[in-house]
């Protein structure tokens, strides 16, 4: 992801979560966990037209902002309150461009924020068996390739 | 036949040392064409390729099998981390969006496709849905007749019975609520064997208990004297308009370095999926006098609905489908409509996508994600979706639900409702976006309907992509013939979902590889002479 970009799924992903959890350190925000480096591996997968989206849902969010609000402020550079509002208002909006571009940044960034481990007691969530529990890999199925009958014929018909 | 046994720990190690794999790892030590030269190519290595790819190979005849996305060692790759997974074993992480954005739809990418992430549940092709096909498109075979396919089916992917003690809480509050109402309902067969009921079946399988394509006919394509071709996206077919040629693609390595893959073939199969075959048909101008090629496009939509109980349900623990609610799915009785439904529960991040709200009032909550149950209500569609070739060989997606679709979803979501609240839900959220809606009562459910399905207002999602180049009797219904014969280039096959002329209703691994099965018996008949 370009700096831009970054920064702001950043400051959308802190201000979705900013509030009495994130405050009163339960939560971790976004920002101080790999929530991002996980995203920035994931959008490198795709293809160069969905990053081209991607870039230009944040600059939406970024700018579109500053035009809805009417404010001389880009979204990265508010304050956490005034960017969870913005981000509700465009969630919540009837207008159907800024519904889905909120959205559609809630479902990026959250989609990664939930999996990092330091989110997982709030949840109450065990996370990965792999990583609790010491099962064996090769406590296995033998596969069986034993021989089988062939591959039946087609029924004859005309068609 | 002797009985060999491959231990599984060293079943990879086997197929890696064959000299029949081929990846990016090992084979981006030049930048020259990689050519090859086979019988058959089959594009596309999930529930229909791997399956006609083994069965022709077990008729001795020489195959090469070809994926966009990597092979897979599930004890080194799967670490059951959504983050890592989700990206890894589906495009765009299980939500490759519509060109209108309003319903984001799910299909798997890696050796052996969508059979790597999905929830094993393994369900005939329903009979109604057949004799639909009879009477609609003259499909020529009946119910009974597929069933030596359907056998085959079971024993490669060793489908057996869930069983009672094996539902989680998830599903017993589908059960309870289902019985309390006087619902059909049934405990479903699945593909796993020895299952550790550790809920992470749709980040992969670590421990090999999910009979996935990947340990099971590919395996065996292998053992056969198949080639298997990872890390290649094919983009286009070879052909001169009157017969294919071969196909040519790209080989990808994660650090970017690239190698073109030439194959020389006399028949090819596209098995690439109903999103992804479309688009590579388009953009190889196979020949589409009729414009069927992605103009029949179906996916079973959803709604995903969270109920929050009193009690803990911890619902990612345990095996997460073992009770469909099949009460309201009357295509399996007359062929249309209807909805099956069925629990969807996710992990935290799939989970957190969908929640609404933001700031305390989302991340409180998220603090009752263990007490969260949920479900979602599938209906069989009738709407024809589109899929043209865009930019970048990806597909863009024209599919919304029409009217009675509409209808049979909010059908679908009140009945979903409802039968949450009669398994106590104390509330269930239904998914609108601009005023996310929580439901506690009859009136509640009511409103369902005044809200409908509005576009870009609701989350709707889809896990079944099917129907996309469907075989018919008549050359203006389908492209194919049933057969899997494409009518307008000589020896293109397509073998997969695409082919299916309506909407399965239903879970699709077990049609689908049905299907591709008798797909595959036909190319290796007297008829075909490969």
């Amino acid at each position: 992801m370009d700096p831009l970009t970054h920064r702001v799924l950043g400051a959308a992903a802190d201000a979705l979560v900013h509030g009495t959890h994130t405050l009163n350190g339960s939560l971790p925000y976004p920002s101080q966990t790999a929530m991002l480096e996980h995203l920035d591996r994931m959008v490198h997968g795709l293809s160069d037209d969905m990053q081209f989206q991607i870039r230009l849902l944040a600059r939406a969010i970024e700018f579109g902002s500053m035009i809805f609000g009417m404010t001389f402020t880009c979204f990265s550079k508010l304050p956490l309150q005034e960017r969870q509002e913005i981000l509700a208002d465009w969630c919540d909006s009837r207008i159907a461009l800024r519904r889905v571009a909120g959205n559609g940044v809630k479902m990026l960034t959250m989609a990664f924020y939930w999996t990092e481990n330091e989110t997982f007691s709030h949840m109450k969530y065990d996370g990965p068996l792999l990583e609790r529990a010491d099962i064996p890999y090769f406590e296995l199925n033998p596969m069986l390739v034993q021989g089988e009958d062939p591959l039946p014929p087609l029924p004859p018909k005309d068609f | 036949m002797p009985v060999v046994q491959i231990p599984a720990d060293n079943m990879f190690a086997t197929i890696a040392g064959s000299g029949q794999l081929y990846e990016a790892d090992t084979h981006m030590n030049s930048n020259e064409t990689l050519h090859l030269t086979t019988t058959v190519v089959v594009v596309g290595s999930g529930a229909g390729g791997s399956v006609v790819a083994r069965e022709l190979a077990a008729h001795g005849i020489d195959v090469v099998l070809v994926e966009a996305g990597r092979f897979w060692r599930p004890h080194q790759d799967f670490n059951q981390r959504e983050e890592t997974m989700s990206p890894a074993l589906m495009y765009h992480s299980g939500a490759r969006a519509t060109q209108d954005q309003s319903l984001l739809i799910s299909h798997g990418k890696g050796v052996g496709g969508s059979t790597v992430h999905n929830i094993c549940l393994s369900v005939d092709p329903p009979q109604a849905i057949i004799e639909r096909w009879q009477d609609e498109f003259g499909f020529p075979w009946s119910h009974a007749e597929l069933q030596p396919y359907v056998e085959r089916v079971h024993m490669h992917l060793g489908i057996n019975q869930v069983q009672p003690g094996q539902l989680n809480e998830n599903n017993l509050i589908l059960q309870r609520g289902a019985e309390k109402l006087g619902w059909r309902g049934f405990i479903p067969k699945h593909n796993r064997l020895g299952c550790l009921e550790c809920g992470f079946c749709e980040v992969g399988c670590a421990f090999n208990r999910k009979q996935s394509a990947l340990i099971t006919y590919v395996p065996r394509l292998i053992r056969d004297g198949g080639r298997l071709i990872a890390d290649t996206r094919i983009e286009k077919i070879l052909h001169d308009n009157n017969a294919v040629q071969g196909v040519r693609g790209t080989m990808r390595h994660a650090d970017g370095r690239t190698r073109t893959v030439e194959i020389k073939a006399s028949t090819v199969v596209a098995s690439g999926g109903a999103v992804l075959n479309p688009v590579l048909l388009k953009n190889s101008d196979v020949p589409d006098p009729n414009g069927l090629v992605g103009s029949t496009f179906r996916t079973h939509p959803a709604v995903p609905l969270g109920g929050f109980f009193h009690q803990r349900v911890d619902g990612w623990k345990g095996i997460p489908q073992t009770y469909l609610v099949d009460e309201f799915a009357d295509f399996l009785q007359t062929g249309y409509g209807g909805f099956v439904i069925f629990p969807i529960f996710g992990h935290p991040g799939q989970t957190g996508a969908l929640v609404p709200g933001t700031g305390s009032a989302y991340t409180s909550r998220m603090a009752r994600f263990d007490h969260m149950a949920a479900v979602a209500p599938m209906i069989h569609d009738e709407t024809m979706g589109t899929i043209r070739a865009g930019k970048d060989h990806e597909p863009v997606i024209d599919y919304f639900p029409h009217a009675e679709d509409q209808k049979q979803l909010i059908r679908g979501v009140q009945k979903s409702v409802e039968l949450l609240l009669a398994a106590g839900a104390e509330e269930v959220f239904v998914p609108y976006l601009d005023t996310p809606m929580i439901a506690r009562n009859s009136r509640d459910i009511a409103h369902i309907a005044t809200r409908g399905i509005p576009r870009n207002n609701i989350a709707l999602n889809a896990v079944h992509p099917m129907g996309s180049i469907r075989f018919a009797g008549k050359e203006k219904d389908g492209a194919v013939r049933f057969t899997g014969e494409y009518r307008h280039l000589k020896n293109l096959f397509v073998a997969d979902a695409s082919l299916f002329p309506t909407s399965i209703g239903t879970a699709p691994t077990v049609s689908i590889m049905t299907v591709s099965s008798m797909v595959a018996s036909y190319m290796a008949s007297e008829r075909y002479r490969l």
